[in-house]
């Protein structure tokens, strides 16, 4: 694809899902807040342009120069919001800022991907060896991902740990990559299996051991870390790369440790994943927004009921439905076509931003791109995982269609940026 | 342009970004699949739902499982109440509402604004009569958020009889649900409190079941749905006690109504409990029906009748220990039945004078006419000449100072006086008196009267003897259990308690009035617990009453042991009501397979 088409269809594809959204969240929540939220959305759509359309003006190597002042100021501000943030659903996430909240772990994305993708750039360029570049990329993404652990934000540190992994795809580390996907596949198994209503003994057979015998635990977490020490890390700090049963290893330690965690989990945390599992059966608790949910989607059909005419959105049945359900809204009143039509929407803005990738002029500005990339497709996947019961509620917003100040500006941010790259320097 | 990097490279990007597109295209198809599925495959009944209706879900109640008696007789079943509840436990009301119900019902206003504003209990009324119960069913509509609930209710049928043993049940309480959390409770459910009902909870309440249910917009409920699953209520299994409620009738019989005490009967080598009675006691039925005023009562009552005095009530066991002393000097090897201390009637330790129960002494007498006489003197010059040390270690043989293992909750462990003991104390320190008391059973020992059977039952037959209400004790017995004291030794010490019966101090277990023997032939021991010292010109309390028997004296089947609160000398208090339980167990059937042996000589 030409680069400027790319770049344009980027931007229209945006402008129409950020439009989209606004008509799906003045139905969602014009019974509870009028036409509020929609005016608001709309308020910060012109700010995420403006943003946009600045950054687009601006030479690109300013964001390169001064990467590490945005990536500490982001910092700073996460830091900020851990004592002075305002507290709501469970976590300190907000700052207040006089007329509006912000979400400061939104522009980190942001300033995050200007100081990544420079180190990848100068390991692509071999100044720097594989080996730091490794752990350069790591801590920088390990910072923050703290700071949002202790808010806490288990959904942002979601989309900052599937980034690093993603990020590693990038850089040709497939190996190890495919570890720490192997040993979170293994840490949710294991925790699944424990948890699953239908082999209920196991979890009371494992809830005594861990009450009742604290030196067992203590020797399954010894040998964990022996395991994971032999099989992973030695051949790996001796540079040799790591073999099958390795990666088996990892897969294991990753289960031992997913079936022991979750005695220890709050009940909150586990009711959570208790009605992903089995949704109807915790119907009561967390289970219930995600049954509406469903069959909100179900009821839809392909047409759907019609715009504003959705009764189980309409009713109040599911919560935020504005933010985490809003691809719920969109097929119970558009339809199952409509939907599609929103999904493919949503391939098509990915495959341009790609294609700009591809035809970047510079190792900075191509990972900064797929960056970019992979956190939308992060965000798709669970904003319409949960909506539909694929994935456990952790509640993500749609990138450009969900309601939120700070996440619109930032998204209209990285489009800004990453258009400016098409400017032709050369 | 296409870059400075070359074909080669721009290769090498799309192979990268291959995976991560390819992933999204199939994630995005996973997506529209899975709304396919919602919509054609659950879609159908979903899309009928929601169009005028919503679906939610109840929750059904399991039927709590019921407690029989040893034969069979229904202790403790249940009926259908009919309960007002709220849809959830903070749900909103507005006064307006809560008054306008309590008008309808004829109910106190204010007990339940209070119920709807507390965000810990979904009841509101509990136990509707049918008047209550058709006026709210006509006016129901107007009431939203109030729900008509059938819950099964407990009913004890044996009432105050069983009362703390049996205990009750009711809504679980906030604490509950966070110490229990792992067992799937929830607000609203009933669990038992007290007694058999705490302790087996988890075999009775069985699992609650949860249907879906199709509503109006006002929340009535219209069909039951077949989709979503519903689960169905498991019935709680029922309970067989080893409690014999008619004896344990005959027993209540025997207490008065300003009278304090408790009694157990318990079978070896078995360790079957067929009575454990608390006197004075509650009716549990008061609790279930939530009947404020009677509860209210309970809790007010003089003799605290929420104790089960039985397994929490811990008295100085008075001459009754001499029973271990006795024992632990046989068994020591230094002493034979026959060794002989004379008794004047006092005894002094350095300058303190102790006396004997009888003022002109008891002259010179051996171990056996000790006890028989229950001489106090005698078991002074014991203290004296054996090493406490040997009354320790027969205490802790037979597990004095632990718990009896009773399946009830609650239980009070029983306390030896010894060195160790007062070591605790801030200002103790072992000294003879001390000793003297102690093997009188008058210094800080404290027994409760299910110990004092479990102890008995340890020194006759030799073993550990764990009581249950609930199986026989087989699942406790250890195969390495080494036999406590040797049968010939039980041996002694029953032929020793047959003469207390037969000419010693509890001699009205055994005989009438008219000094006629009835009931079978038994060996016990009185303990009189005096609470103050003698002292001149003071007016003494009445003491407490003991008397702990095994019966027939011969192969003895049953331990007995009565406690009674204030109720003076226990010759003249516990042995006769003693007998009467005798009489009783002999009436209903207890001694027929037994060789018949009558009383006297």
């Amino acid at each position: 694809m030409e680069r400027r088409l790319a770049g344009s269809m980027l931007v229209i594809l945006a402008l129409l899902l950020s439009l989209t959204g606004i008509a799906l969240i003045y139905t969602a929540s014009h019974r509870v807040f009028g036409s509020q939220l929609a005016f608001r959305q709309l308020g910060w759509l012109v700010v995420g342009l403006t943003v946009a359309a600045a950054i687009n003006f601006l030479d690109p190597t300013i964001f390169y120069r001064f990467r590490w002042i945005f990536y500490f100021a982001g910092l700073l501000l996460l830091v900020l919001t851990l004592f002075y943030g305002h507290e709501a659903r469970g976590g300190r996430r907000w700052l207040s800022l006089g007329y509006f909240n912000l979400q400061p772990s939104e522009p980190m994305k942001f300033f995050l991907l200007l100081v990544i993708a420079g180190i990848s750039e100068k390991f692509e360029s071999a100044r720097l060896g594989g080996f730091r570049a490794f752990f350069q990329v790591t801590f920088a993404v390990i910072i923050p991902v703290l700071l949002l652990f202790l808010q806490p934000n288990l959904g942002m540190v979601l989309v900052y740990l599937v980034l690093l992994i993603g990020w590693f795809f990038l850089m040709g580390w497939r190996k190890e990559g495919l570890t720490i996907i192997l040993f979170g596949t293994g840490l949710a198994a294991g925790m699944i299996m424990i948890i699953h209503p239908k082999i209920e003994f196991l979890q009371k057979t494992l809830e005594t051991l861990v009450d009742g015998y604290w030196q067992l635990n203590l020797a399954i977490f010894a040998s964990v870390l022996f395991i994971l020490f032999f099989a992973v890390l030695a051949p790996y700090l001796r540079k040799k790369r790591i073999g099958l049963s390795g990666f088996l290893a990892v897969l294991i330690v990753g289960l031992i440790l997913g079936a022991l965690i979750v005695p220890h989990l709050a009940p909150y945390q586990r009711g959570r994943l208790e009605s992903y599992i089995d949704p109807f059966s915790a119907a009561q608790t967390g289970g219930y927004s995600l049954i509406q949910s469903q069959i909100a989607i179900g009821s839809g059909g392909w047409l759907g009921k019609g715009y504003m005419e959705g009764t189980q959105s309409q009713l109040g049945f599911i919560p935020e439905l504005w933010t985490d359900f809003i691809f719920t809204v969109a097929v119970e009143e558009l339809g199952m076509l409509f939907a599609t039509v929103i999904l493919l929407g949503y391939l098509f803005l990915l495959y341009s931003l790609f294609s700009t990738a591809v035809l970047a002029d510079g190792w900075w500005k191509f990972y900064f791109t797929t960056g970019a990339g992979i956190i939308w497709i992060f965000h798709l996947m669970i904003g319409t995982g949960m909506a539909t019961g694929l994935t456990p509620i952790t509640g993500l917003p749609l990138p450009f269609l969900s309601y939120g100040g700070s996440f619109m500006v930032t998204n209209w941010a990285l489009v800004g940026l990453i258009i400016s790259f098409n400017r032709d320097y050369s | 342009m296409i870059n400075q990097t070359g074909d080669q490279k721009g290769f090498e990007l799309n192979r990268r970004l291959a995976p991560l597109f390819l992933f999204l295209l199939f994630f995005i198809l996973v997506v529209i699949f899975r709304v396919l599925y919602l919509q054609v495959g659950l879609g159908r009944e979903f899309e009928k739902l929601s169009a005028i209706n919503r679906i939610t879900h109840r929750m059904v109640p399991a039927t709590r499982g019921s407690i029989y008696d040893k034969n069979g007789r229904v202790l403790a079943g249940d009926k259908p109440m009919f309960n007002l509840i709220k849809s959830s436990a903070r749900q909103f009301f507005e006064q307006q509402k809560i008054e306008q119900l309590s008008d309808l019902l004829e109910l106190d206003k204010d007990f339940l604004w209070e119920r709807a504003r507390d965000p810990h209990r979904r009841s509101l009324v509990e136990n509707l009569t049918d008047d209550q119960r058709i006026k709210f069913a006509e006016n129901s509509a107007k009431f939203e958020g109030v729900m008509l609930y059938v819950q099964p209710r407990r009913v004890y049928s044996y009432g105050h009889l069983l009362g703390p043993v049996i205990g009750y049940t009711g809504e679980v309480s906030p604490e509950e649900l966070l110490h229990r959390r792992r067992e799937g409770l929830s607000q609203g459910d009933i669990v038992g409190k007290t007694g058999i009902e705490q302790y087996y909870d988890r075999v009775l309440r069985g699992r609650e079941g949860l249907e879906w249910i199709e509503t109006t917009a006002a929340g009535r409920a219209i069909r039951t749905l077949e989709k979503p699953r519903s689960i169905p209520a498991q019935r709680g299994d029922s309970l067989q006690l080893n409690i014999d409620i008619k004896l344990q009738q005959e027993v209540a019989g025997l207490f008065g109504p300003d009278s304090a005490g408790a009694v157990v009967v318990m079978e070896i080598p078995g360790g079957e409990v067929r009575t454990l009675y608390s006197h004075p006691t509650y009716d549990p039925n008061d609790f279930v029906m939530g009947d404020r005023s009677r509860i209210q009562r309970v809790f007010e009552g003089r003799l605290n009748p929420l104790m089960n005095r039985a397994v929490q009530g811990r008295y100085p066991p008075g001459s009754t220990f001499k029973l271990i002393a006795f024992m632990a000097a046989l068994r020591s090897g230094e002493f034979t039945l026959e060794t002989k201390f004379d008794c004047p009637g006092y005894f002094y330790s350095g300058k303190q004078r102790f006396h004997c129960w009888r003022e002109q002494g008891h002259g010179k007498i051996d171990l056996e006419q000790a006890l028989v006489n229950s001489c106090n003197v005698y078991f002074y010059n014991l203290a004296r000449h054996l090493d406490y040390g040997e009354i320790v270690e027969l205490a802790e043989a037979i597990e004095f100072s632990e718990k009896t293992g009773i399946d009830l909750p609650g239980e009070n462990r029983s306390q030896l006086s010894s060195p160790a003991l007062l070591a605790q104390f801030p200002r103790g320190h072992w000294t003879e008196g001390e000793e003297i008391n102690a093997i009188i059973g008058q210094g800080y020992t404290l027994v409760t009267p299910l110990q004092q059977a479990r102890s008995l039952a340890g020194l006759v037959s030799g073993k550990l003897i764990t009581p249950r209400l609930v199986g026989d004790q087989s699942d406790f017995v250890r195969s390495d259990q080494q036999e406590i004291v040797s049968v010939e030794l039980g041996q002694k010490l029953l032929t020793a308690m047959d003469r207390v019966t037969l000419e010693g101090t509890g001699f009205r277990a055994r005989f009438d009035q008219q000094f006629q023997p009835i009931g079978p032939a038994v060996a016990g021991k009185t303990g009189t617990v005096q609470k103050t010292r003698r002292r001149e010109g003071i007016e003494q309390p009445p003491a407490d009453a003991w008397f702990v028997s095994a019966v027939p004296s011969v192969d003895p089947r049953y331990i007995v042991v009565v406690y009674l609160a204030d109720a003076g000398s226990a010759a003249r208090s516990a042995a006769p009501l003693a007998r009467q339980i005798y009489i009783a167990m002999e009436s209903i059937g207890y001694f027929d397979s037994s060789p018949k042996i009558r009383g006297g000589k």
